[in-house]
């Protein structure tokens, strides 16, 4: 199957080294090249990438189509990608999820608005990007600093144990699908 | 502003890996948000080392951490309004601290009809742990009695403190309240306490004053460790409580107790064995004892003279000795033959 893009093809980053390149297209039809090294942070892409048998040779004559994720946050993602696709692993993985620190170039990428936040943290998790997806819980995890109960009530949108009991039971009492 | 952030909409895995990223203080005050907040902290919460409650001076309940420790003060400024009743409304602080005693957080909000026992339940709840220590201080007789036996009532503890100067009616409403696993340490306590209905049931007994306790009711705690403190028992009544224990009726578990005599009172050792086949052991020994927490040394050494008495395969050895001729101190040490 060919894909005719309809938008231009983002270039996110500067590749270096010859690497061996890959081509996403969004959901919305978005097309992105991304590294190998880039793109192996990725279990899910990389997974594809091995089952679909890719090469060197072929890879950019079959782009990989991601339908759960738009191109917004796919060009967030191949962004995030490309910057750390040479990190080393973090060596003490429970200590360091306390401890680390957003680094700034990070804490700017993900300086977005709540929703989008959300959609990009769904697409992470759809994506398997361990890294990117312990930078968003990180910035998640630091709007609860120091705040009141029921301030994070708001700033979660948290609702109490007497909306959630009338949800269930507006949705217990309205018809089933059958009528 | 952007609008809030739908934390409850993420897949659950996704869910349970945010809140891995929240300090225990924040995954403690998002646990209260909703019994479905309070669902997925308790999966992810790492379970302290020590959870522990003060009734001293402020209502506190204290957790320790790896490398710090946190603190919830409540109602402080509700007590200033009414000092006889135990608030369950107010400011409450959260401090937290770092190893070297430096306060590395603080904030402060409004709880409304939130009672200090519903804060000591949904902490033990939330990181699925008993108490470890309750401390009660003279504080706690500034407050209606019923408010107290409401605040503590059916209590699992494993270790509780009782200070000095509490009136026996606040004392003996505790002490019928909870259930104490490991140590009860109590200080003073008066002839007026009624024991009907207290259980000696904890590993380590601490008494400074036995007065208001007979031989009889020593004879039926269910502790491995019993320090009366002073008491005023007779030769006759030390001498009944050892043949109590001869006859193998009580108190299987007992290895170690010990008690003086108040100034004044001699215990003649010829007179508490009166009639009890003793064997005198005129050589040093050392015996091993569990130990209920690292303050009691795991060994006893039993200086000459001592005298055995023996219960199934169970040694029992008894020393007694005067201290400047003008008080009694009273050992017996319990091991395998």
């Amino acid at each position: 199957m060919s894909v005719e893009p309809e938008v231009p093809i983002v270039q996110v980053e500067e590749v270096r080294e010859n690497p061996v390149l890959y081509k996403i297209i969004s959901s919305d039809n978005h097309v992105f090249t991304i590294s190998e090294h880039a793109v192996k942070l990725s279990k899910t892409l990389w997974d594809l990438i091995t089952n679909l048998g890719l090469t060197a040779e072929n890879a950019l004559d079959n782009p990989i189509p991601v339908e759960n994720v738009n191109g917004k946050n796919m060009e967030t993602i191949v962004q995030f990608c490309e910057r750390h696709k040479y990190d080393e692993e973090e060596p003490e993985y429970t200590n360091y999820i306390r401890e680390f620190v957003l680094p700034e170039w990070d804490r700017q990428l993900l300086s977005i608005d709540n929703e989008e936040l959300f959609q990009l943290i769904l697409a992470t998790n759809y994506l398997d990007i361990q890294k990117l997806m312990d930078y968003c819980c990180r910035v998640i995890g630091d709007m609860a600093k120091d705040k009141t109960p029921e301030e994070l009530r708001i700033i979660y949108g948290i609702p109490t144990d007497a909306e959630d009991d009338a949800l269930e039971r507006s949705a217990s009492d309205s018809p089933g699908p059958s009528g | 502003m952007s609008k809030s952030f739908p934390l409850l909409r993420l897949p659950h895995l996704a869910l349970l890996h945010v809140l891995r990223f929240f300090s225990t203080a924040d995954l403690v005050d998002i646990s209260l948000c909703s019994k479905v907040t309070k669902y997925f902290v308790k999966r992810v919460i790492k379970k302290p080392r020590k959870l522990q409650f003060f009734i001293d001076g402020e209502f506190q309940i204290w957790i320790s951490l790896r490398r710090s420790q946190i603190i919830w003060t409540f109602y402080y400024d509700e007590l200033k309004e009414n000092p006889h009743r135990i608030p369950s409304s107010g400011i409450v602080k959260v401090t937290k601290w770092s190893g070297w005693g430096v306060k590395t957080m603080e904030k402060n909000y409004q709880m409304n009809d939130f009672g200090i026992r519903n804060w000591m339940d949904h902490i033990a709840k939330l990181f699925n742990l008993l108490l470890n220590d309750l401390t009660i201080r003279d504080f706690v007789k500034m407050f209606e009695i019923q408010d107290v036996r409401n605040l503590v009532d059916g209590l699992k503890i494993q270790n509780v403190r009782i200070g000095y100067f509490i009136p026996d009616s606040y004392v003996q409403t505790i002490l019928e309240s909870v259930q104490i696993s490991k140590i009860l340490v109590l200080p003073s306590t008066s002839r007026l306490m009624s024991l009907e209905n207290i259980k000696f049931n904890m590993e380590e007994l601490k008494l400074e004053l036995s007065h208001f306790l007979t031989i009889d009711h020593v004879s039926n705690m269910n502790c491995r460790f019993i320090d009366l403190g002073y008491s005023n028992f007779e030769d006759s009544q030390l001498n009944s409580f050892l043949k109590s224990w001869m006859t193998g009726e009580w108190n299987r578990e007992l290895e170690v107790l010990r008690t003086r005599s108040e100034e004044g009172k001699i215990w003649i050792t010829e007179r508490v064995l009166n009639g009890l086949d003793a064997r005198k052991v005129t050589a040093e020994r050392t015996i091993r004892i569990k130990s209920v927490n690292r303050s009691i040394g795991k060994e006893v050494k039993l200086t000459p003279p001592s005298w055995d008495i023996h219960r199934e395969n169970t040694i029992g050895s008894v020393i007694i000795r005067s201290i400047d001729d003008i008080q009694s101190c009273f050992l017996f040490c319990v091991w395998p033959e």
